[in-house]
């Protein structure tokens, strides 16, 4: 090694304190990156790859019942290549070992998977299940998984009003479910939802659909106009209950991946950016300092000849080290992320291939990225040294320029003491350097402010749609429009305390040029029936349905872009398909996504029909949950209950796991960046002032009253930062909860004072850190030494 | 040990072993002095002779290895750091070969410095006055030449009416014309106060404003030279 590389690794050893500190950041930069990335490219390859193993289709459609014998004008259609048809039912499930309500979506499946056209399901495990024999099914393999069953296992099933007893042949996924929503919820719940999959004609006679089919797939031509297809495929299914056809976009779990996809971008970038920038000013501003306190070997290296660029790649290789070390550690640290990221995707996202890949060209792409970060933060620090001619250099440099400002016409200032002046002027010499630093601080304090905003976003939801307003203990999804009397059959039932009938109808809104395809709930008129189902607006007041006009989510008035007093029309996406117009009256907060209320005679105005029920809300006695259960499960009118108890449970148990890993990997970063900036900043401070903080120490003052001075700088910086942190911290979440709301569910924007106590606590104890050891820097100062050399 | 009630400094059998095992310098090798109230001392050697040393450990900068000092009546040798910090706060003024003014602060502000936090301290305007800067107060180091620069530290030192100053090459870095202007200064103190003076130096030529001439080498007092008497800073030439 030559003698000026070795100077190199003693340069940084010296200052290893800085070096772990500037490293440490740009690595939760580049890790963030990184993870972000192999999250992204692993699920998006992973998407592309299985929808083309297994054929996923391009549009689909659910109707009523159509005969068979459309399928060939189906394929008629200009455009359309491939055309698959099958049924689709909710079924309740009883799972043996497993108390509460499950409900599942039963799918016909062709004699082999060769027959599949379309959406071909991958068994997983077992067999493809035969029919007639012993009602043989697949089940989904989360679903399998949840409840540890083994293949050959029985679970019970309602069928059309009969209980049946299924066989499990096998586990299958398919590209239709990549995630498993159970209806209304808004996560997956393998415990209480799954998909199974039943022989076609087995499925056909249990629900008296033989030769007819309610689901559709079509696969598109390259050149097909999928409006137009959707548009003639509405036409030949309307007349036998079209409930309108849409395409692969709003096919619920491409969505679901889809809004991942498109969250995780904003994540890739927007985090590392900021990150990496706080890096390179690091390393700009230890570097200068650094290459400030060798101006004299600057000017022995160029007498003996080494030219300009010589020690400016000197310096660049120094910096090398550095950034290689910060690069090595993302590297290492994003890699084991994204594993473990991948891993939370993989509980959620389920392919038949391996989610999981790292791809070599984006470690390339992230060494070349933090290169390039850390070629900026440097160059300029390096050009600035090398250029000082040679006897300049030998010169000590001249005491910096201080001069008066405003502040000393300030009487207050007048009186100051002088350490006060000299802290005051310093910072005002470097006002860039100061804003940066208070920066890198406000940012460290609006990650904390982000990494609680999740939880406190989730308390809310909880809080409101748990609290206020679901007042019900279950939710009773029927099979199909029942007429009013079936509220007195659950009446009835001994423990039902109180039944609230709600009418569901699929329907498009439209508004200007936007539209939406959703259902609108019924609500019966207040007093003929007990509420168990509030409806606050935003306010968290309670609003009711009014007699004519429609109240909408926020989520639904977003995508409409519709408030308060505009006109929407609504088609009823049912029978000949009536449409009206309707005013918006009120706006709901409903983390449901796009829903629509109205009253129930306003709705069944508009049907032309009688009352009837799709959904009953419950309030149960506790004592009798269970059996209540069991009587509604085998009534043949119900498709589905769920326990409000169940569903919040289980939306903790999913989310919370999560939310730790993820606030802890926030909380780590936020401090690494509080440390990292506040350690840095106050280091190079400590080193320029070393000379004048050991001269007061020199001329008598204590320890204490010279370490106040930096200490001071210090909670100027910290002081000035919080508050700034705070707010972009809010700003920061208010763009979040933007971002991350989409059709599917809506991100409240919370945050709770608790969440910017930890986050002023957390800066504050870095603070300490950082001032302790500053503190033992002083302690440190050779007095003798520092005062025998020039600076 | 010397009663004499003259005596500001009394210095027994000090040494001072830098580093530790193998690799051990001597920069004192049993060093006995008295200084005296009042008296102007230049300590004169090469580099490397221990004079240095000597006046960090009367400072209160460094502490002995072995051997003892006395200030007045207190033996300092003895004496924590922080009874040190409270030593130098209250009875020492130092001036320093490159200044050390504070950047950040003026003239006036680099004395107050020193006098808010002094017992006894003349006002930082009279102090500036003795080095003769009263038309230079609102200056900042940056804006003041060396000479000025080396002033104001000495305005710096004395403000507090310390009991002694001590000045390390005080007109290492400095020119003749300016480093005269500096001694004069340091002069004025010597006798106008009647501080006691202690001025490193290895310019023999400065050994003529003394009172004694201490020459040391080796870490061991070579010999001292008594002058009948001083020449006035002005008239000092090298």
């Amino acid at each position: 090694m030559k003698a000026i590389d070795r100077k190199i690794w003693r340069d940084l050893a010296r200052m290893k304190g800085q070096v772990v500190a500037i490293a440490a950041v740009m690595s939760c930069g580049l890790a963030i990156f990184i993870a972000g990335m192999t999250c992204q490219t692993s699920l998006n390859r992973a998407r592309s790859t299985y929808y083309a193993e297994s054929l996923f289709a391009d549009v689909f459609a659910n109707v009523k019942t159509a005969p068979a014998s459309l399928i060939e004008r189906i394929r008629e259609i200009d455009g359309v290549s491939n055309v698959q048809t099958g049924i689709a039912e909710a079924v309740t499930l009883t799972v043996k070992d497993f108390a509460e309500p499950v409900t599942g979506q039963i799918i016909s499946l062709p004699g082999s998977v060769e027959t599949m056209a379309l959406n071909r399901v991958t068994v997983r495990q077992g067999r493809w299940p035969v029919r007639g024999r012993g009602r043989e099914v697949l089940v989904s393999e989360p679903f399998f998984e949840a409840h540890k069953l083994a293949l050959g296992d029985r679970i019970q099933a309602v069928l059309n009003g009969r209980e049946e007893e299924l066989t499990i042949a096998g586990t299958g996924l398919s590209p239709d479910y990549i995630i498993e929503m159970p209806p209304g919820g808004f996560l997956p719940d393998n415990l209480r939802f799954g998909v199974i999959w039943m022989p076609r004609d087995d499925l056909e006679a249990a629900f008296n659909m033989e030769g007819a089919f309610n689901q559709v797939a079509l696969s598109l031509g390259r050149d097909a106009n999928q409006d137009e297809v959707i548009r003639q495929l509405d036409d030949l299914l309307e007349p036998y209950g079209g409930l309108g056809a849409y395409g692969r976009e709003d096919q619920l779990s491409d969505r679901f991946v889809s809004d991942e996809l498109k969250q995780l971008r904003v994540m890739s970038f927007f985090p590392p950016s900021i990150f990496l920038s706080i890096a390179a000013y690091l390393l700009n501003v230890s570097l200068s300092r650094l290459m400030n306190l060798q101006r004299p070997q600057i000017a022995v290296l160029k007498s003996f000849g080494y030219s300009t660029w010589d020690i400016g790649w000197h310096y660049v290789k120094m910096a090398a080290v550095l950034v290689g070390l910060g690069t090595i550690g993302g590297m290492l640290l994003g890699s084991w992320m994204g594993r473990v990221m991948t891993e939370m995707y993989q509980r959620f996202y389920r392919f038949p291939v391996s989610l999981y890949h790292a791809d070599p060209a984006l470690f390339a792409l992230a060494a070349s990225l933090t290169a390039l970060v850390a070629l900026a933060g440097v160059a300029g620090a390096v050009r600035a040294a090398v250029s000082i001619p040679p006897a300049v250099a030998m010169q000590p440099e001249p005491p910096a320029v201080y001069r008066r400002s405003l502040l000393d016409r300030i009487p207050f200032f007048r009186g100051a003491s002088p350490s006060l002046r000299m802290l005051i002027r310093e910072l005002e010499r470097r006002p860039r350097r100061v804003f940066l630093g208070i920066f890198g601080i406000a940012f460290a304090s609006s990650g904390l402010i982000m990494g609680n905003f999740g939880k406190d976003s989730i308390y809310y939801i909880i809080d409101v749609q748990f609290g206020l307003s679901q007042r019900y203990d279950a939710a009773v999804t029927l099979h199909r429009p029942a007429p009013l009397r079936v509220v007195q059959d659950f009446r009835a039932i001994d423990g039902v305390e109180s039944v609230e009938p709600v009418r569901t109808v699929p329907v498009k809104f439209w508004h200007g040029p936007r539209s939406k395809q959703t259902s609108v709930q019924g609500v019966v008129e207040p007093g003929r029936f007990v509420r168990l189902k509030q409806l606050l607006d935003v306010e968290r007041k309670l609003v009711q349905p009014p007699e004519e006009g429609l109240l909408i989510s926020v989520a639904l008035a977003s995508a409409l872009q519709a408030e308060i007093g505009d006109v929407v029309t609504l088609e009823i996406l049912e029978r000949n398909r009536p449409r009206r117009e309707e005013v918006v009256t009120g706006i709901v907060e409903d983390f449901e996504g796009l829903s629509a209320y109205m009253s129930l005679p306003n709705l069944n105005r508009l049907l032309r029909e009688g009352p009837a029920v799709t959904l009953a809300f419950l309030r149960i006695d506790q004592a009798r949950e269970k059996a209540v259960y069991n009587e509604l499960r085998d009534s043949p009118e119900v498709a589905g209950v769920s326990l409000k108890r169940a569903s919040m449970r289980s939306f903790l148990d999913t989310i919370g796991e999560n939310l730790l890993r993820m606030r802890m990997f926030n909380v780590i970063f936020a401090t690494t960046i509080a440390v990292g900036v506040i350690y840095n900043s106050m280091r190079v401070v400590l080193s320029e002032r070393s000379r004048e903080l050991a001269t007061m120490r020199v001329i008598g003052f204590r320890h204490g009253e010279v370490s106040t001075i930096l200490q001071g700088h210090l909670a100027v910086l910290v002081l000035t930062a919080i508050p700034f942190g705070l707010g972009l911290g809010t700003l920061f979440c208010l763009a979040i909860a933007q971002a991350l709301t989409t059709d599917l569910y809506r991100v409240p924007f919370v945050l709770n004072r608790e969440t910017f106590g930890v986050a002023i606590l957390v800066v504050l104890a870095a603070s300490f850190v950082c001032a302790f050891f500053l503190d033992r820097g002083i302690r440190r100062l050779d007095l003798i030494a520092v005062l025998k050399a020039r600076d | 040990m010397a009663e004499d009630p003259r005596v500001v400094f009394a210095v027994r059998g000090i040494t001072k072993v830098y580093g530790t095992g193998g690799l051990t310098v001597h920069a004192l090798r049993g060093v006995d002095l008295d200084l005296y109230l009042g008296e102007f001392v230049v300590l004169l050697g090469a580099s490397g002779s221990g004079k240095s040393t000597l006046l960090n450990i009367l400072g209160g900068l460094d502490s002995a290895t072995d051997g003892q000092v006395r200030y007045q009546e207190e033996e300092i040798t003895t004496w924590s750091t922080a009874q040190l910090t409270e030593f130098r706060r209250d009875h020492v003024g130092f001036v320093f070969q490159f200044y050390n003014l504070i950047p950040s602060l003026t003239a006036r502000e680099n004395v107050a410095l020193v006098t808010d936090i002094a017992v006894d301290p003349m006002s930082p305007e009279e102090a500036l006055r003795m080095v003769d800067l009263q038309d230079r107060m609102d200056h900042f180091p940056s804006q003041l030449s060396g000479g000025e620069q080396q002033r104001v530290a000495i305005a710096r030192a004395i403000a507090k009416r310390p009991g002694v100053l001590l000045c390390d090459e005080p007109t290492g870095a400095l020119d003749v014309r300016t480093g005269i202007a500096v001694l004069r200064a340091i002069e004025r103190i010597n006798q106008e106060f009647g501080t006691t003076t202690v001025v490193i130096t290895h310019n023999a030529v400065i050994a003529g404003m003394a009172n004694r001439v201490i020459h040391i080498s080796d870490g061991l007092i070579q010999r001292i030279d008594v002058n009948e008497s001083r020449c006035d800073a002005g008239s000092l030439k090298w």
